[in-house]
């Protein structure tokens, strides 16, 4: 039921305009990248290559008809090697359902201080790298320094990502930057050194150090010319003074 | 795996954080934070049931969290960096505020039941309140919503 016989005629055709604005182009296909990026850098590192390397072919020949989107969703789902999750897509104006839905569990977890959410990524993997990456660069060998500087699972790639990202939201950008650096370090060519230069750049635009950014701009346009994050990297130099 | 990944729902989570008040410009990086957080917790989403309710949770916890965040509590919805990336329409922008101007369990009522297409029913289940209160809540939203927008319009005439 919809009771759009209550539904005031003015506040009805506001509510279709509302409904038809659109997106930004791509929108989707970037977060599903992203999320893609996020989750394959440590849920199934090898899978994912394999998974996006079907994707990017299948995309670039576009044999399949399928959209950019549809298809990295297909690499998420062969990349985690899921089948936690059954297929139960969101029915967007859809038709009455012919029964109930029983009722769902929205999150509504309580949280207990300001960086809940973002803090609770820690423990999981930073949505950020697109899976292209994952292709185009080998695996990063093991860093010769991680066994020394803490135990192994401190210097993941996905955790110290996620861990700069966390301090770049909280507005730590000291923390942040010298969390990007050790990733730097230790993953100077990991699948997600493309998130950490754009990271970085995002936390000298913030800490207005405008010579930095410009000069990791500069650096981030010539390692990644085709890079998935480019977007925002052009936000960020627009941000920077003139 | 899952459909929770599909077009579909990142489409209703980035139109959900628009219509709860994100800054465009930032609307997808927490989308991300949200199929992340999904993505971790997959094993407690019944597959059985539709996805946005679920998604709607999570993605109302991320932007609470966003917002707490000192730098981000004074956002506006229409800075001129979002312009470049956006369409703009007045009216939708009217109608968002609006929404973001209404009692919290009012604004989710309009978004799940009257723009998102949801029925009474599933936004009830979605919001763990009876069938009852949902509809008298969608009657309270619709009428304080037409207030709030032609207060807003009045005082845009005046201005």
């Amino acid at each position: 039921m919809r009771d759009d016989d209550q539904l005031d005629p003015e506040l009805a055709a506001l509510y279709a305009k509302e409904r038809a604005m659109p997106l930004p182009d791509g929108a989707t296909a970037r977060v599903l990248a992203g999320v893609l990026g996020g989750v394959t850098a440590s849920a199934a590192a090898v899978t994912a290559s394999t998974a996006a390397t079907s994707a990017t072919s299948a995309a670039s020949s576009g044999a399949t008809g399928l959209s950019l989107g549809k298809v990295i969703a297909i690499a998420v789902a062969s990349a985690i090697g899921g089948g936690t999750v059954a297929v139960v897509g969101y029915r967007e104006l859809a038709s009455p359902p012919a029964v109930q839905q029983p009722a769902p569990t929205p999150d509504r977890e309580p949280h207990p201080d300001a960086s809940s959410a973002i803090d609770a990524n820690v423990e999981i993997d930073a949505p950020a790298e697109p899976a292209p990456r994952a292709i185009d660069r080998p695996r990063p060998a093991p860093p010769p320094d991680a066994a020394e500087d803490s135990p192994a699972d401190d210097t993941r790639e996905p955790l110290l990502i996620d861990r700069a990202r966390a301090a770049l939201r909280r507005g730590l950008i000291d923390e942040a930057l010298a969390t990007l650096m050790r990733h730097e370090r230790i993953h100077p060519s990991g699948a997600l050194a493309e998130e950490r230069d754009v990271l970085i750049i995002e936390a000298y635009v913030a800490q207005k150090t405008t010579t930095l950014a410009r000069r990791r701009i500069e650096r981030y346009r010539r390692e990644h010319p085709a890079g998935f994050l480019r977007a925002r990297v052009d936000r960020a130099e627009a941000a920077l003074a003139p | 795996m899952s459909a929770l990944f599909c077009e579909d729902n990142v489409r209703f989570v980035l139109r959900t954080l628009l219509r709860l008040g994100a800054p465009p410009r930032d609307a997808e990086d927490l989308a991300q934070e949200v199929f992340v957080i999904a993505h971790r917790r997959a094993s407690e989403f019944d597959a059985a049931r539709l996805a946005a309710p679920w998604l709607f949770g999570i993605t109302k916890n991320v932007l609470r969290d966003y917002r707490k965040l000192a730098r981000n509590r004074y956002e506006v919805l229409d800075d001129a960096g979002d312009r470049s990336t956006v369409t703009r329409d007045d009216d939708v922008d009217l109608l968002r505020r609006a929404i973001a101007a209404l009692p919290e369990e009012l604004s989710d009522v309009v978004i799940l039941c009257d723009l998102s297409g949801l029925t009474v029913l599933e936004t009830a289940s979605a919001l763990g309140v009876p069938e009852g209160t949902l509809k008298d809540r969608l009657r309270r939203a619709r009428r304080d919503l037409r207030v709030e927008i032609d207060r807003r319009r009045q005082e845009a005439a005046h201005a």
